[in-house]
This record gives structure tokens, sequence and C-alpha cells, in this order.
């Protein structure tokens, strides 16, 4: 027989190999032991040999969360066309035109007007220094509208979901849940997963923070009464913007959305360059919360991108938690001389869109240095309070998210659930493969019991080869290896029909078994490959429980094609062919 | 050399006339084509929240309470239309389904009914939320896969036999694929992201089981020109030849998927049935569509010849 020895090494090699990458996870599931990646001095031998790269459980078959987010990109892109325009006007400044007028439009776009005559010299700018980053949609004799250019659009909001992800690592790291796993679905989704995590709320608080951390100067409100506006007034407003839209503050609308058609909406009455923002405040006595509207100073004196650190202590005065910052150095000069600048004003602390405290500024204040206090309403547990200056300073010290993120998705699975759903994948498997060796024998004797530890062996490869691309079995991952299994017993019931064919014909057993090979074969493959194009286009479909189908069908194929063709006529060749029996058991 | 005897249930010398009677099998499918189209526009897919959007979680209730009681607190949560199902007869397990309103998932339901009813009161050990524009991109890019995949799969029936055989083997497969969406419109079965799997498995089932038959034929034709007369005996030649393995093929792999209709339950369970459902459309369609539709697209053309490509 051509190369048998051969063959059979390499059938006897790949059964090994499989059986050693298969190691580790039967340590971890069936023992508890972890093959470590690094390995100490003092651990057993078999730690030295083993690869450390075990099959990986979905979350519907081990338990826990999975979300997918989106990002606010309409936030992203005013943040951006807003920066743009600031380095627009400082280009135009040094250029020495200080005669324009720069501001954004509700359509995000960017209007600059000038002298009439001069508009010659705004494309000079923007095409010198704002190459492919900015364009122009329309231009007039004093005005010009410039939007942003499609391909720094795109920039920018690839840049926001890897700020993102980059944020949310650190978040979550932070946080201490080992094996979450934080991968971007798609160009513009984020897809998180938490395995064996319970209780959700509190990790989905944390990642909803945007955590951007402003200070910013009071022109009116609660600690500045008399405004300009007064702050009757201003209420009046709020209550006037409510009622003519529908929107509610605490309705369906996100806080941010609320805030910008707010301040759309009173634009005319409050003064240049200030926007309304709110300090939320739980009531003790009738447990409602209340929104009290403030007036701050657009343009914030210091903002969480010069912080360096922020961290959680107790207040002296009355023990209660208080989150500590300490900015940069940059920071804190400015911090001191924007302080000095406006001694018997009030500052207010802005986190996230919420005005946490508005506290006068008595003095200049040197080394950058603030408190947030939290819980001043008293409505709050002390585990609730910790817990919040706890999580305020970690989202706050992680870094900011790029602009607020979407909740699209969440599929929360009971981990007693995923054990339920491990034993009957399991023992669907397992009856599944019962059926086959018995129907198989019966009808196909020695021959189908040989189809039978091939199509074990293509299972076993199948979970072999995922273990070692730390690929994750999921559910509907089982169902896909049910239906290899299927596309295996296939191709060798195709190869014994040929067989049996010839046999009939009166041929020899050996020409029979050449023949049963040579004529199946086509089919096989023709069959195998259609399926791994539906497979493959699964695969693109780039959906989580659909992925997991995919991966596992396409690589129980190619094993399939290995163990049902290859495996199979080894075995044939090794006890019948090379050793000239002159019957065949089929 | 004495003739050695195998355990078969189909004959060797089998001959049914598959083609002969095929008007009548058409008939029958093109009239089940019409009646699953229908239904799918009155009757409609119970379309799962995966497609729709919105919320279906499980509450286990530490302390027995009343289906209204729940109805109350969903309402306080926002969710007044939300439906609430026992789970036992026991007033603990309740399943909650809603519709979203929102695409944003952020404080959802779960989250609520936890802050009104306090979160150590109640256990929820399942959530599903889905915002419905995710739900709508979904909808559209498992049309995506299902078309991208019935092309590439003609492409390689073109390349692989002739072009004269790729419209059966389409025509086959759009049938047991619209038939199976008939199923689950029939049976009332969610239909999910598991149910397009579900789809798309069947389709490579019923393409390979086609082309094991189609495989035959180019073998038996062996690149030679035959007229279709003979074409006809042909395919009714190889059909016969390999009944016993589409018997016993379809039969393996249905026995197998059962025990997992039987053992889990859910998505997978749905899975299992719309696949045993795919299987036996998909040999049937093989015989009585795939096949005799190469023979009719061969007489559409005239007396032409027909000239397969060489495995």
């Amino acid at each position: 027989m051509k190369g048998l020895n051969w063959r059979v090494t390499t059938v006897i090699v790949s059964v090994l190999f499989c059986v050693y990458l298969l190691t580790p996870s039967i340590l971890k599931f069936g023992f508890g032991k972890t093959v470590p990646r690094v390995t100490k001095p003092g651990d057993p031998w078999y730690f030295h040999v083993l690869p450390s790269e075990v099959l990986t459980l979905g979350l519907d078959l081990q338990g826990g969360l999975h979300l997918v987010l989106g990002i606010d990109f309409s936030e992203v892109q005013r943040d951006a066309v807003t920066k743009l325009k600031n380095q627009l006007q400082e280009v135009a400044e040094r250029e020495k035109q200080t005669d324009y007028k720069f501001e954004v439009n509700s359509k995000d776009e960017i209007v600059v007007q000038y002298p009439s005559g001069s508009g010659g010299k705004v494309s000079d700018l923007v095409v010198k220094f704002f190459p492919d980053i900015l364009e122009f949609r329309n231009q007039t004799e004093s005005q010009a509208l410039i939007a942003i250019h499609p391909n720094h659009e795109n920039e920018v909001r690839k840049r926001a979901i890897d700020q993102s992800l980059e944020t949310l690592r650190n978040r979550i790291d932070e946080f201490g849940i080992a094996e979450a796993n934080i991968s971007p679905q798609g160009t513009d989704k984020i897809q998180v997963q938490f395995p064996g995590v319970q209780d959700p709320t509190r990790i989905k608080d944390i990642i909803a923070r945007t955590a951007k951390l402003s200070f910013q100067i009071v022109r009116s409100g609660s600690e500045v009464p008399d405004g300009p506006p007064r702050a009757d007034e201003l209420r009046s407003w709020v209550k006037d913007y409510e009622e003519k839209t529908g929107n509610k503050i605490d309705g369906k609308l996100p806080f941010s959305t609320y805030l910008r058609e707010l301040n759309k909406f009173v634009a005319t009455k409050i003064p240049e360059g200030t926007e309304i923002l709110f300090h939320r405040e739980v009531n003790v006595n009738t447990r409602q919360t209340e929104y009290i509207p403030y007036v701050l100073q657009r343009e914030a004196l210091v903002t969480g991108e010069d912080l360096q650190d922020a961290y959680y202590s107790y207040d002296p005065d009355n023990n209660k938690p208080i989150v500590n910052f300490q900015l940069t150095p940059v920071g804190a000069d400015k911090f001191d001389k924007a302080t000095g600048a406006n001694v018997g004003q009030a500052m207010a602390i802005v986190l996230d869109n919420n005005v946490h405290s508005a506290p006068r500024i008595t003095q200049r204040i040197g080394g950058g240095r603030a408190v947030i206090k939290l819980g001043e309403d008293g409505s709050r547990s002390t585990e609730e309070l910790q817990n919040e200056a706890k999580d305020t300073s970690l989202v706050l010290r992680s870094g900011a998210l790029p602009a607020r993120l979407l909740f699209l998705e969440e599929r929360l699975i009971g981990p007693s659930l995923g054990m339920d759903a491990i034993i009957s994948g399991t023992k669907s498997l397992i009856y599944g493969l019962l059926i086959v060796l018995v129907g198989m024998g019966i009808y196909y004797r020695a021959s189908g019991l040989v189809a039978t530890l091939a199509l074990t062996l293509n299972a076993i490869i199948v979970l072999a080869c995922m273990a070692a691309f730390e690929a994750t079995l999921t559910l509907p991952g089982l169902a896909g290896l049910t239906l290899t299994l299927g596309m295996a017993v296939d191709a060798n019931v195709l190869i014994f029909e040929h067989m049996r064919e010839e046999l009939r014909k009166g041929k020899g057993v050996v020409h029979a078994i050449s023949e049963g090979y040579k004529q199946a074969f086509s089919a096989i493959l023709d069959g195998n490959l259609t399926t791994i194009f539906a497979g493959l286009v699964l695969l693109g479909f780039g959906y989580g429980p659909i992925r997991g189908f995919a991966v596992t069908m396409l690589i129980g194929l190619v094993a399939s094609m290995y163990t049902a063709v290859f495996v199979t006529r080894v075995v044939f060749d090794y006890f019948v062919v090379a050793r000239e029996k002159t019957s065949l058991s089929l | 050399m004495q003739k050695q005897k195998f355990f078969q249930i189909i004959p060797t010398d089998t001959n049914i006339d598959f083609i002969g009677k095929y008007r009548m099998f058409v008939v029958l499918s093109a009239l089940a084509i019409v009646a699953s189209i229908t239904l799918m526009f009155t009757k409609g897919f119970n379309f799962g929240i995966d497609f729709t959007g919105g919320t279906v979680m499980q509450v286990n209730y530490k302390e027995a309470t009343k289906a209204e009681a729940v109805r109350e607190q969903l309402s306080q949560a926002g969710a007044p239309d939300a439906s609430v199902v026992s789970m036992d007869k026991i007033d603990h397990e309740y399943l909650i389904t809603a519709q979203s309103s929102s695409d944003v998932v952020g404080s959802s339901l779960p989250d609520k009914l936890r802050k009104i009813v306090g979160a150590d009161k109640l256990d929820i050990p399942q959530v599903d939320v889905v915002g419905p524009k995710v739900g709508g991109e979904l909808k559209w890019s498992a049309v995506l896969a299902l078309f991208y995949s019935i092309l590439l799969i003609m492409i390689y029936i073109w390349l692989r036999f002739d072009l004269k055989f790729a419209p059966g083997a389409t025509a086959a497969l759009m049938h047991d694929l619209i038939l199976t969406a008939g199923f689950y419109v029939v049976t009332g079965m969610e239909f999910d992201i598991t149910a397009v799997a579900a789809l798309l498995t069947i389709a490579g089932y019923s393409v390979n089981d086609t082309i094991v038959i189609y495989d035959r034929v180019r073998t038996m034709i062996g690149g030679a020109q035959i007229d279709n007369a003979s074409l006809a005996t042909t395919v009714n030649r190889a059909i016969n030849i390999t009944l016993s393995r589409t018997l016993l093929t379809s039969g393996f792999t249905a026995l197998s998927v059962i025990p997992v209709a039987i053992f889990c339950d859910g998505p997978i369970q749905a899975f299992s049935q719309a696949m045993l459902f795919g299987i036996l459309v998909g040999s049937y369609s093989t015989i009585y569509i795939a096949a005799p539709m190469t023979i009719s697209v061969q007489r559409l053309l005239g007396e032409g010849k027909v000239a397969t490509k060489r495995a």
C-alpha cells in the first residue's frame, strides 16, 4: 500500500495532538484546575507541558451579562465641530483677521461672518490649514457655511469608538471583573461580555457614565438668585419649554437631548455664552427627584482633561464619602488663575451634565485640589453613597467617554440556566451519536462502526480546534456540531453505497474500496463546499449567536472531510487492504 | 466469487418512475408555496424580539405574587402592555414580554422592576432586551445573508455542473426555504435569529441533497452529449440509484436531530424542529423539483444536447 505507514502515523499523531489540546479543558471543567499561562517552579509537571488555552463557554452556557453599546454620534459630531470652530478662530486671529465672527449652528455647521469682500481669505485659511477636514457648504458676500468633511467625519467616529473601547477597558479593569470581553462589533458598536455576573445594575451604571467633569462659573441659580436671569424667570422658561415641546426632564428623551433642545429654546433669553444645567436632588420628605436650574458660563475654567487623579475618602466633618480630585500641574495653574479672577463668584462642579455643587469662591485656590460631596440630601444609605463615591472616582480616573453610550442590547443569562443548557446540549449530542452508532452498525455492520468512530473523532477535533483558538462554544455552536455530524454520516453513506455497488458487480474487496472512495468524492466535496459557502456567509453576517454556529459548523465541515474520507480510508486500508482480506463487513 | 448479501431497505433493482409523475407533485408544491406566502402576509410571522425589539425576561418572585400584582408593577415601570405568563402554578415564576418603545434600553425594564419591587424580593435569571433599531438592522442583514448564500450556491453549481442545472437547484432551494418559513408561520413558532440559522442550514442541506443526484447524473452522462429523452431516463435512474443513500442520510440526520428536539428547550428546540421539517422537504424537493426542472429547462431551450462538465 502506497504510503500507508505515513498515513497511519498522521492519523495517530492527529488524534494524540487533539487529546493533548483538550486535556487542559478536561482538567478545568472536570477537576477545576486551570493551567496557568506562565508556570512557576512549584507547579505539577503537567502544567509545564500542557497548553494553557481552554475551551471558552459562551455566556448562554456559563451565564453572564451581554451588552451591545452604541455611541451618541450626534454628540461626538457636535464636540468635533465646536473644537474645529475654535481652531479656525485661533488660526484666523493668528492671521490678524479679528473682525470675523464664528459660531456653530444647529445643523453642526460653522457659520463665519466677515466684512464683505474678504470671503476669499476665509477659503484660503480653510484650504491651507484644514484640507480634508473642513469643506464649504455655501458662501455669500459676507457669510460662509462650513461643514466637517465626510472623510474627517468618519475619522472622528472611528476615534470615538476607539476611545470608548479604551475607556471602557480601563474602567472594567479597575472595577475588577476578570474575563470581561470588550470588543468592537461592526464599525459603530461595542460588545461587552461579563461571564458570571448576576446583578447588572451597577456595572451598567459604570459603563453608562460619560464622566465629563468641568468647573464652570455660575451666572444664575440658587446661589445667585438675582441672576440675570432671576431664578423665578428661569423656572418659568423651563416650564414654558416643557409645555410647548412636550419634553419632560425625566421622560423618554435622553437627558442630553433634553438639555440641548432646552438650550436652543432659551438661547435668546439667557446671556450669550451661557447654558442651562440642572442640579438633581432627592427631596427627603417626598422622595421625589427635584431639578434645580442653573445658568452657567459655557466656557469651563478647567475640565476633566486636566485631571491627574481622583480618589474617594471621607469628609472629616460628617464622615460622609467624598470624591477628591488632583489636577495636573498645568490644570492646577489654570485653576489657580481662574479662581483668582473670580473671587466672590459661585463655581459649579459639573459631572455628566449634573451640577453636583456650586460653592462660592472665597479666595484663590492653589494646588489644584477639589472635592465633590455626595448625598447632602440624606436620602440614601451609607452603603449606596460609598459605592457612588467609589464608582465616581473610578470613572473619573479612567477617563471620560467621548460621548454618551447607548444600550442597544442587553442579555442576561443566569448561571443555573447555563448549566441546564450544558446538560441538555451534551445529552442530545451523546444520544444523537448513539442513535447513529446503532443505526450505522445495523445497516453497515463493522464498516458502520468505523464511520461512527470517525464521527466521534470529528467531534473531538472540533472541540480541540476550538480550545486551541480559544473560540467560544455556545448553544447554537453545539447545534452546528450536531449538523456537521450529519454531513459526515452522509459522506460515509455515499462511500459505502458506492462500495456496495462495486461488490454487487462482483468486483473484489480491494477494488470496491478504492472505487467507493473515488466515486463518492466529487459529491462529498461539492456538498461540503456549498455548505461551507453558507457558513462563510453566516460568519460575515457577524452577529454573536449566529457566528458561534458558523464557526463550529465550518471547523466541523473541514474536520469531517478529514475524518469521514481520510481517516476511514486509512482504517480500511490498514485492516482490510493491507491484510489482503477477501470479505468486507459492510 | 460468491456475491455478498447486504442488509438494505431499498432493493437494488428499484425503478420507480419519479420523473413521469412529477407534474402532480409540482402542482402540489406550487399550492404549498402559494399557501405559505399567503399565510406570511395574512397571519404573519411571530417575530421574536431579536427582530422587533423589546424585552423578554424571566422573573422569579421569592414570595407568591399574583399575575395581577405583577401587571400592576409593570405598568408602574412604564410597560402596561407587557404580557405576563405564569411558568409554574404557584405564582412564583413569570415570563414577561414587552415591546420596546425606545432605541435606548439603558434603564431597562428589569432595572425598573428591581427598583419597584425591591432587588432582594425577586430574582431575574434571564433577560433579553433588544432596541428596535438593532432589530431592524438584524432583519435586513438576515435577508442579505440568505440572498448572498443563494447567489453563491448558484454560481458554484454553474461552475461545477452546468448553467442548466442551476435553476433546478435554486428552485428546490427556494421551495425548501419558503415552505420552512411557512412552517414557522403555521406553527406560530417564534421567528428569531435562530430561525435564520435554521433556514441557512436547511439551505446547505437542501443543496447538498440536490448535488448528490446531480453528481450521479454528471457521472452517468460522463461528459458525453445526450438528447432530451435519454436525459429524462438518466435523471430517473440516478434518483433510483441514490434512493437508498437519500433515505439513509435523511433518516440518520433526522434521527440525530430528534434528541435535540426532545431534550433542549427554547430556541434550540425550535431550531431542531424546523431542521426536521427542512430535511424532509429537502429530500422531497430534490426528487420532485430539482430533477424535473433540469429536464424542463432543457426542453425550453429546444432539442439541444446536454453536455455536462466532467467531475
